[in-house]
């Protein structure tokens, strides 16, 4: 028994097929099962309601959640959803508006320099927020 | 009764099936008075716009030396465990990007990776066809070697695909080669049900992809080479509670949508999908030119904490970022700046939807997050 790309069965039983009387007999078995599920389920189908129905239940669902990564969402935001642009917990930091984050460690005159759009955390020195 | 008469009943039960098929087909087209895009239309719904700046790399998570196949965030914020072709489990905090372990795998070919719930351990698997488990308290020793704290064996195909039980660290899912699905319990390392197979009603090739309902954990579905996926009761392997045509190629990948009403699909034929898992309908597939003259294979998928985006990993490198209300592509992640070098095998979202995780066979996984001005209704 072979599945086509539609789903479709193919019989490959040929006059010239040797496969054994149980394998056959098993995968008719298989067969009259999936038959009886298939009748089940356009039984079930009489009963179903249309696919409109699904559609409003899901743009409901969506529309009420909270989401941090749209522009535009239902509240309530959470700060912590920020929390990938913060710097460390013990330095002083600014923000510049494109996106650039500036941060200087307080023990020292070193300075990390991270950007959104640069993969590489570089050492600079002295570097003044914007 | 002889050969020829089996053979005989054989081919007129194919034919039946078939015809039973195609009268469920042309029911259910019968019952698809719209789809999500047009019903969302029909309601002034517009789509979502990102400005070039809102959703950026914000993390790039470096150290496996191979392709990156599987990640998995933890239940609580931020760490993730990623597996590679380098034979690795890398273990990471995303938010400060250091990586808390890395063990070195029994067996190297691995290809799916799962945290627990409670985040303390790791499962994988692969070609070796086990689900290794591995608690992270253990240590490991100068190679990166950890003790294997249980081996779930008995599968008789690769493992493509592993997810623990929601709330449960003794239970977990895999699916495999081998067609089947099976659900472990994990402090005995036996088998608790099988889901298809040899004498079962299921899938009829390999398993690549499974998602647990996060909702109602005792629902999954699984997404196979044979162009289906199939949700399950785990209460019932018998069979499968309903199964979904429609893809024309290999499923690689299905995620429960956040409600747990819906799932979505990801395939070999170029297209993701929503299925509504009450109805069995198939609300909205997401079909787009990608300008190549084949359509990229579908190969991870994950959706925003509501729902409202369905992020798409595709083969080509593409990371499309669709719309699902209005079936648009409104941003692609892999045209971005500083995005990944090459395909983009999976995908996963932390637990609070505040970051996308990107794994790519370019050996590096990025963290995405929104960085914009956020408008709140």
């Amino acid at each position: 028994m072979q599945t086509g790309s539609s789903g479709e069965l193919r019989s490959v039983v040929g006059a010239a097929d040797t496969r054994g009387k149980h394998r056959i007999s098993a995968e008719l078995k298989r067969l009259e099962q999936e038959t009886r599920f298939l009748e089940e389920e356009l039984e079930q189908l009489e009963k179903t309601e249309k696919a409109s129905v699904a559609c409003k239940e899901l743009l409901i669902n969506i529309q009420t959640r909270p989401d941090p990564l749209l522009p535009l969402t239902h509240g309530p935001v959470n700060p912590i959803w920020d929390r990938w642009f913060e710097g460390p917990q013990d330095s002083s930091r600014c923000r510049n508006a494109i996106g650039y984050k500036v941060v200087r460690k307080s023990e020292g005159s070193n300075v990390q320099k991270m950007s959104f759009q640069q993969i590489d955390i570089v050492k600079v020195s002295d570097i003044s927020c914007h | 009764m002889s050969v020829a008469e089996l053979k005989e009943r054989h081919m007129a039960a194919t034919e039946t099936v078939n015809s039973l098929r195609d009268r469920l087909r042309q029911q259910r087209l019968l019952l698809l008075d719209t789809d999500v895009a047009g019903y969302a239309r029909s309601q002034g719904k517009t789509p979502v716009t990102f400005g070039p700046t809102d959703l950026v790399c914000c993390r790039t998570l470096q150290g496996h030396t191979g392709k990156v196949y599987s990640l998995d965030w933890t239940p609580e914020r931020n760490r993730i465990v990623s597996a590679s072709q380098d034979g690795r489990l890398i273990v990471w905090n995303a938010l400060t990007s250091q990586k808390t372990h890395a063990i070195k795998l029994p067996c190297a070919w691995v290809m799916t990776c799962a945290f627990s719930p409670n985040g303390q351990s790791v499962a994988c698997g692969g070609l070796d066809s086990m689900c290794s488990i591995f608690n992270l308290n253990t240590q490991t020793d100068n190679d990166g070697n950890m003790p294997v704290s249980r081996m779930l064996s008995g599968h008789k195909g690769y493992v493509s695909s592993c997810q623990y039980v929601p709330d449960e660290d003794t239970h977990l899912i895999t699916a495999s080669g081998d067609h089947t699905c099976v659900l472990w319990d994990i402090t005995t390392g036996l088998r608790t049900s099988v889901f298809g197979g040899e004498f079962q009603s299921g899938h009829t090739s390999d398993v690549l992809s499974v998602s647990i309902n996060g909702s109602n954990s005792r629902m999954f579905v699984s997404g196979s080479c044979d162009s289906t996926a199939r949700l399950w009761d785990t209460r019932v392997a018998s069979r499968a509670v309903r199964t979904f045509h429609g893809h024309e190629g290999d499923v690689n990948t299905v995620k429960f949508f956040p409600d747990g009403n819906r799932f979505g699909t990801g395939s070999d034929d170029g297209t993701c999908r929503l299925f509504d898992i009450r109805t069995g309908h198939q609300l909205q597939v997401y079909d787009q030119p990608h300008g190549d003259n084949e359509a990229p294979h579908v190969t991870s998928i994950a959706f925003s904490i509501s729902g409202r985006l369905l992020f798409a990993g595709y083969t080509n490198g593409d990371c499309y970022v669709w719309d699902t209300l209005l079936a648009q592509v409104v941003l692609d992640l892999g045209s971005l700046q500083n995005s990944h070098d090459g395909r983009i095998s999976c995908l996963g979202l932390s637990a609070d939807g505040s970051a996308l995780c990107t794994g790519s066979s370019d050996t590096n996984l990025k963290i995405w997050a929104f960085g914009g001005h956020r408008k709140v209704i």
